[in-house]
C-alpha cells in the first residue's frame, strides 16, 4: 500500500466549542483510498510546523471529501482549526494499518475526540453484518460526536461527565456481567477506558485493541520517532491500533 | 538567457550521480515503510539509516520533540546489525535503481573497520558514510567531536576498504574545518557536513526533559545557517568534496549550500514537512538552472567560484 500527498482545499471548518472543530476537506486521492483504522497527516499550507496526525471520522470517495474532528491542544491543532473555506492544506495518506473487520461481536468504546476514529470501523462492521455495540463518553452532550450515526449501526450507550451515576466503562462491565459476550473490543481516546477494558479481558476472554497516539514527525515510517510498546513497533506503520497491553505502558 | 536542457550530473570524488539530491541518513526508508508514491530511481543516491555491527533497539520513547524551527530527535540507532542488513535490507535498496550509500555507526575504531570490511566486497554499495556521532565505548566521546578518535576511526575504516568513504561531521566542535582536514588526512574521500546539533526541550508540566534520552539532535530549518558555516569551513580547510546537509528545504537553500562549497546535498527533516521534498527539489533545481542559463552542476560550481574570487579592483 502506498500513500498520496495532495494539496487539499478546506470545504468548511465549524467550531463545536472552544476546544473542538469539525474540518471538512476536499482531498480526493486520500478519500478514494482510506480504510477504517487508518489516519492522515495534515499541515496548513502556510504552517511552519510539522504535519499533525488525524484519524478521519468519515470520507466520501465519490465526492472526494474527508471529515476530521480536531481537539485543540497546541499550536498545530490551533492552526488547523483556524482554517477557513477555500484555504489549502497538505494531506498525506492513507497511513497506518487498517483495522481488520474480523468475524464476531464487537464492542467499540470511545471518549471525546477519540470517538470519531471508531465511526468508520463501526460502519464497516455494520456493513458486514457483524453485531456492534457502541459506548461513548464525553465531557459535554455536544461532544458525544456522531452519536446519531453510531445509533444507525448498533445500540449506543452514552455518558456525559457529571450526568448520571454510571460511566460507560461501568456500563460496559455491567453488560458483561449480565451476559454480553463481545469477541473483540476496540478502545479509543481514554487511558481509563483502556485500563478497564484490559482489566476485564482475562475474565471475559475478548480480544482487545486500543487506538494509540504518539508524537509523529513523518507518519510514513521514515523517522522512527513513533516507537511504542515493548517491541517498539512504529505506530505509524504497525498501528495506530495496537494490542491493548501497549496502551497501559 | 534560459537553457533548454541542463545536466544535473554530479561527481563526488569517484562517485558519479545523476543529480546531487539524496536523503540524509535516518530520514528515509524503503524497507520498514509503506511503498513510495514516486520512483526512488530519480534520487541522486539513497543513503540508508546508519547500521551498527550488532542488532540494537535504539533509544526508549519518547523520541521526538518539535521546536519552533525544527525537530529534536533521540531515535538512537534501531539496527538489525550488519549481517541481517546485508542479507535482507540491502537487496531492497539495490533493487530501487539508485546508487546506495551505506551509513555505518561503530562504538570503536575496530567496529568501523569491521563494518566497512563487511561491505567492502559488495558491488551494490557505491560508497560508505561513516556516522561518527556514536559514543565511543572506551573514551565515552564521539569521534566526530574528538580529532584523534576521528582520525583513528577513519584510518581503520580506510584500511578495510577501497570503496569511497564519506566522513560525517558534527557541528558541535570548535572548528569543523579542522575536523574535515583530519578526516582527509586519515583517508576520507569526502565529508558529509553536518549531523544534528545537541539540544533539549523541557516538559513544562512535569519539568523533566521532553525526550526519553534527555537530549537529542536538532535538525530542520534552525540548522541551515549552522550547516552553511560548517560547509564553508570544511571546504576551506580540506581538499575533498563536501556533501552539505542541514535544514535544506527549498531550491534556494540548495543553491546556498552549493555556494558555501558543497558538491551535493542531503535532505532530512524537510521530507517530514513534505514527503515529496526530494522529487520536488530535483525538479526545482533543474528549473532553476534552466532559468539562470546554467547548463550543468559543474557550471554552477564554476559560477560560484567566479563570484567568490575577488576582482582586480577588490584585491
Ligand atoms: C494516529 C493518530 C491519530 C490522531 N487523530 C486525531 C484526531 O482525529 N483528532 C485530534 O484532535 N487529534 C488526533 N490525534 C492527536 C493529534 O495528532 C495531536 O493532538 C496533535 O499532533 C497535537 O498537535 P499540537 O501542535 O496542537 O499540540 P502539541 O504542541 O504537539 O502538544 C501536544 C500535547 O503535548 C503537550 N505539550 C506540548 N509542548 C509541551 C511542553 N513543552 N511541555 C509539556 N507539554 C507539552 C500539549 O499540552 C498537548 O497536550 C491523533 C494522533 C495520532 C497519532
Ligand atoms: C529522525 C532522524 C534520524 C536520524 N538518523 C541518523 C542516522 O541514523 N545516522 C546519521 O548519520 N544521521 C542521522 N540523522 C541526521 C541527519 O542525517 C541529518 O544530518 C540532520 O538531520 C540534519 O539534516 P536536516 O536538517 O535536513 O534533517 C537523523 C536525523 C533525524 C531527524
Ligand atoms: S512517525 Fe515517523 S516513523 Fe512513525
Amino acid at each position: 500500500m502506498s500513500w498520496a500527498r495532495e494539496m487539499a482545499t478546506v470545504y468548511s471548518c465549524v467550531h463545536l466549542d472552544d476546544t473542538v472543530a469539525r474540518l471538512e476537506i476536499e482531498s480526493p486521492d486520500v478519500a478514494r483510498a482510506m480504510n477504517p483504522g487508518q489516519f492522515v497527516m495534515v499541515r496548513p499550507e502556510q504552517s511552519s510546523l510539522l504535519p499533525r496526525a488525524m484519524a478521519p471520522s468519515e470520507w466520501d470517495p465519490v465526492k472526494g471529501r474527508v471529515i476530521l474532528y480536531i481537539r485543540i491542544v497546541g499550536p498545530g491543532t490551533q492552526a488547523l482549526s483556524a482554517l477557513q473555506h477555500g484555504d489549502r492544506l497538505m494531506v498525506i495518506g492513507p497511513l497506518g494499518t487498517p483495522v481488520r473487520p474480523e468475524e464476531g461481536a464487537w464492542a467499540l468504546l470511545g471518549r471525546g475526540v477519540g470517538i470519531t476514529p471508531l465511526l468508520p470501523v463501526a460502519k464497516e462492521l455494520g456493513r458486514r453484518g457483524h453485531d456492534v455495540r457502541i459506548y461513548l463518553s464525553a465531557r459535554a452532550q455536544h461532544l458525544l460526536l456522531e452519536a446519531d450515526a453510531f445509533a444507525a449501526i448498533g445500540p449506543v450507550t452514552c455518558h456525559v461527565d457529571g450526568q448520571g451515576a454510571s460511566s460507560v466503562s461501568l456500563q460496559f462491565i455491567k453488560d458483561l456481567q449480565d451476559g454480553y459476550r463481545p469477541r473483540r473490543v476496540l478502545v479509543c481516546g481514554s487511558r481509563r477506558l483502556t485500563a478497564q477494558v484490559a482489566a476485564w479481558q482475562g475474565v471475559y476472554g475478548y480480544e482487545a485493541q486500543v487506538f494509540l497516539e504518539e508524537k509523529m514527525a513523518c507518519g510514513i515510517g521514515w523517522c522512527k520517532g513513533c516507537a511504542t510498546g515493548p517491541e517498539w513497533h512504529l505506530l505509524c506503520v504497525d498501528g495506530p491500533t495496537r494490542p491493548i497491553e501497549e496502551g497501559l505502558l | 538567457m534560459s537553457q533548454t536542457s541542463v545536466s544535473l550530473r554530479t561527481q563526488i570524488g569517484q562517485v558519479q550521480l545523476k543529480n546531487p539530491v539524496m536523503p540524509a541518513s535516518g530520514t528515509f526508508d524503503c524497507h520498514n515503510a509503506p511503498a513510495l508514491p514516486f520512483d526512488a530511481a530519480i534520487l541522486g543516491a539513497i543513503v540508508v539509516k546508519s547500521v551498527t555491527l550488532h542488532p540494537q533497539k535504539g533509544n526508549p520513547p519518547p523520541r521526538l520533540a518539535e521546536t519552533p524551527s525544527g525537530l529534536i530527535n533521540s531515535i538512537g540507532i534501531p539496527s538489525p546489525g550488519i549481517d541481517v542488513f546485508i542479507q535482507q535490507i540491502l537487496p531492497v535498496y539495490t533493487a530501487l535503481g539508485s546508487p546506495v550509500i551505506v551509513s555505518v555507526a561503530g562504538y570503536s575504531a575496530n567496529e568501523y573497520a569491521e563494518l566497512v570490511a563487511a561491505l567492502d566486497g559488495l558491488k551494490s554499495v557505491e560508497a560508505i558514510e561513516l556516522n561518527l556521532s556514536c559514543p565511543n565505548i572506551r573514551y565515552h566521546r564521539m569521534p566526530a567531536q574528538d580529532k584523534d578518535l576521528l582520525q583513528e576511526c577513519v584510518a581503520m575504516a580506510r584500511g578495510a576498504t577501497a570503496k569511497p568513504l564519506w566522513a560525517k561531521l558534527s557541528p558541535d566542535v570548535p572548528s569543523v574545518g579542522e575536523m574535515a582536514q583530519a578526516a582527509e588526512v586519515a583517508g576520507a574521500d569526502a565529508c558529509t557536513v553536518i549531523n544534528t546539533t545537541s539540544a533539549m526541550m523541557v516538559n513544562i508540566h512535569t519539568l523533566r526533559p521532553m525526550i526519553g534520552a534527555t537530549r537529542g539532535g536538532l535538525s530542520g530549518p534552525a540548522l541551515l545557517p549552522i550547516a552553511l558555516a560548517a560547509v564553508w569551513d570544511a571546504t576551506h580547510h580540506a581538499n575533498i568534496p563536501v556533501i552539505g546537509v542541514g535544514g535544506i528545504s527549498t531550491v534556494e537553500d540548495v543553491v546556498a549550500v552549493f555556494a558555501a562549497g558543497a558538491s551535493a546535498v542531503q535532505i532530512g527533516t524537510a521530507s517530514f514537512y513534505d514527503p515529496m521534498a526530494m522529487p520536488r527539489l530535483i525538479g526545482e533545481l533543474d528549473r532553476y538552472l534552466k532559468d539562470k542559463g546554467i547548463a550543468s552542476i559543474e557550471e554552477l560550481k564554476a559560477k560560484i567560484r567566479q563570484s567568490q574570487t575577488p576582482s582586480a579592483e577588490e584585491v
